[in-house]
């Protein structure tokens, strides 16, 4: 038995009116959530003074960009992220120093020129990101 | 004694598969054997398609037993005998059980979300748009079955192809085609889905060049912020419980998505979540390939009917890629060139094929701009809205 366009019609807009109020309502939800996240976060970062942090993070000269960052740098906002990034690279730091046995320090960082290219961790990320179901 | 011999040679021979062997038969049985040459060697789907291809060939193989299609066609208005599947079944009549009772897609999808990683779409929830947008295909395929002739049931079925989504596709058709006389079955459907899903990597290039401008796939999209562990366990229950209040038939779907993201992001059940990825996810992969695989009969796939699900499905994935691309340059304008178009097309939930075709074409543009990250949002929301449409499909059209 063949449909009669109206019908038809009723299905496909009534379905894209649903999917699309479903999808926006769950947008609202993560917005929501994303705001009040950023709120408790920036209350956090306000309690806690530079000073009562046990262990200072690693001075690191950062020279004024005047070209397009490379987008793979994260934009770091958060106390806690910043502290974790602080001490993988005071971590690093360490160990390069170890292994050469000279006293080593950070001066600047800059963006990488040219073809960026994925190295083994990104690469590892990307394929446990993305492996086919 | 000779005589004895004699009989028993032609008795035997009266019994075999090659004296009931019919010309459908053996043409369902090549049809199947280029099924496994496409998953075996250009690996289409595999995961799937294998599994498909052999209960392909195995319902072909005559005087198996293996499956019934009379317990299951059944006509307008009658309920399957499932005492009648358990007492004359073969094993793949009780394998696609599963399949009828829609256990199967609900358990893929378990699995499905203790793979997949929301933070994209947590941190970027625009995202959702593009994965709505890219459903269009699924409605507007439904117009095209209509005009093919298909009955409401036929197209709904037929449409939810352009989810790019394999088990919702199965599920989906599975309720709709409940029952005897229709043209199309569970698995013509599967078939169709899956070849297409396998193909994403050459329908949705084209479809992306074509409706995008250099400029605008040179588009880098700022880095996404980073999300918090609390965010990511409460996503999956807020999405159960907004999508299950407003489209309660998506909650199987959507439910098991979410539980399985739940156990992911809660990290204090780790056991249940490695299961459901692997071994659970396997062992229902292969009882869903091998059943869905032996639906497929002869008078359904080598028809008129079946040429029109696929091109159908090529319409509905064709549609739904254009559709999320076309939004995509919508929010590219909203924001002033701060969205690429190109990660409209990962908004049917071919995860992460779709995704990758955005980096892909992207990186064709400028090597050096990563946009999988970006596509994987839209991607992830693909599934949830495809599912969405599925609740609607099934919500709307009488089963």
């Amino acid at each position: 038995m063949e449909m009669e366009w109206s019908y038809v019609g009723a299905v496909v807009i009534s379905g894209l009116v649903i999917v699309f109020t479903a999808l926006l309502l769950l947008i609202l939800a993560v917005w929501l959530m994303g705001e009040i996240f950023a709120v408790i976060k920036g209350e956090k970062k306000k309690k806690i003074k530079p000073e009562d942090r046990e262990a200072p993070a690693p001075v690191v000269r950062v020279p004024v960009v005047t070209e397009p960052a490379v987008q793979a740098i994260p934009a770091v906002t958060d106390t806690e992220s910043e502290d974790e990034i602080a001490a993988v690279i005071a971590a690093a730091v360490a160990a390069m120093s170890a292994e050469s046995g000279k006293a080593m320090k950070i001066k600047s960082i800059r963006p990488a020129r040219g073809r960026v290219r994925t190295n083994a961790w990104a690469g590892a990320a990307a394929s446990e990101a993305t492996r086919t179901f | 004694m000779f005589t004895i011999f004699l009989n028993t040679i032609s008795d035997l021979i009266a019994s075999s598969g090659l004296a009931s062997m019919t010309i459908e038969n053996a043409a369902m049985i090549l049809i199947a054997f280029l099924f496994m040459w496409l998953a075996i060697k250009h690996k289409f789907e595999p995961l799937l398609l294998l599994p498909i291809a052999f209960g392909m060939l195995l319902t072909n193989l005559p005087n198996t037993g293996m499956y019934h299609p009379e317990l299951w066609n059944i006509n307008s208005g009658e309920e399957i005998s499932y005492s009648d599947v358990l007492h004359e079944g073969g094993l793949l009549d009780l394998l696609y059980m599963g399949v009828k009772l829609q256990i199967y897609p609900a358990l893929i999808f378990l699995g499905i979300g203790c793979m997949t990683d929301f933070a994209p779409l947590i941190a970027n929830p625009k995202s959702f748009l593009l994965g709505a947008a890219a459903q269009a295909g699924i409605f507007l395929t439904f117009i095209g079955a209509a005009a093919f002739g298909f009955n409401g049931n036929e197209a709904g079925a037929i449409s939810i192809i352009g989810g790019a989504d394999g088990p919702t596709a199965i599920y989906v058709s599975s309720l709709l085609l409940n029952g005897g006389g229709y043209k199309v079955e569970v698995g013509t459907i599967a078939l169709a889905a899956y070849t297409y899903m396998a193909l994403v990597p050459l329908i949705q290039p084209p479809i992306m060049r074509a409706l995008t401008t250099k400029k605008e796939r040179l588009v880098r999209m700022t880095q996404l912020r980073a999300v918090s562990k609390t965010e990511k366990i409460i996503f999956p229950i807020a999405v159960t419980v907004i999508i299950a209040l407003l489209v309660p038939s998506a909650a199987p779907l959507v439910g098991m998505l979410m539980l399985g993201n739940l156990f992911k992001e809660s990290g204090v059940v780790d056991r249940l979540c490695k299961t459901a990825q692997n071994e659970l996810m396997n062992i229902i992969t292969i009882f869903l390939g091998i059943s869905v695989g032996a639906t497929t009969v002869a008078e359904k796939i080598i028809s008129i009917d079946f040429l029109k699900v696929i091109v159908l499905g090529v319409i509905a994935f064709s549609v739904g890629t254009a559709a999320g691309v076309l939004f995509g340059k919508l929010m590219y304008v909203v924001t002033g060139g701060k969205v690429n178009p190109l990660i409209g097309s990962a908004g049917v939930s071919a995860v992460p094929m779709a995704a990758r075709q955005s980096q892909k074409v992207g990186a064709e543009a400028d090597p050096t701009n990563f946009l999988l990250m970006h596509a994987m949002g839209p991607n992830v929301a693909g599934v949830i809205g495809s599912a969405v449409a599925a609740g609607v499909l099934l919500s709307i059209i009488p089963h």
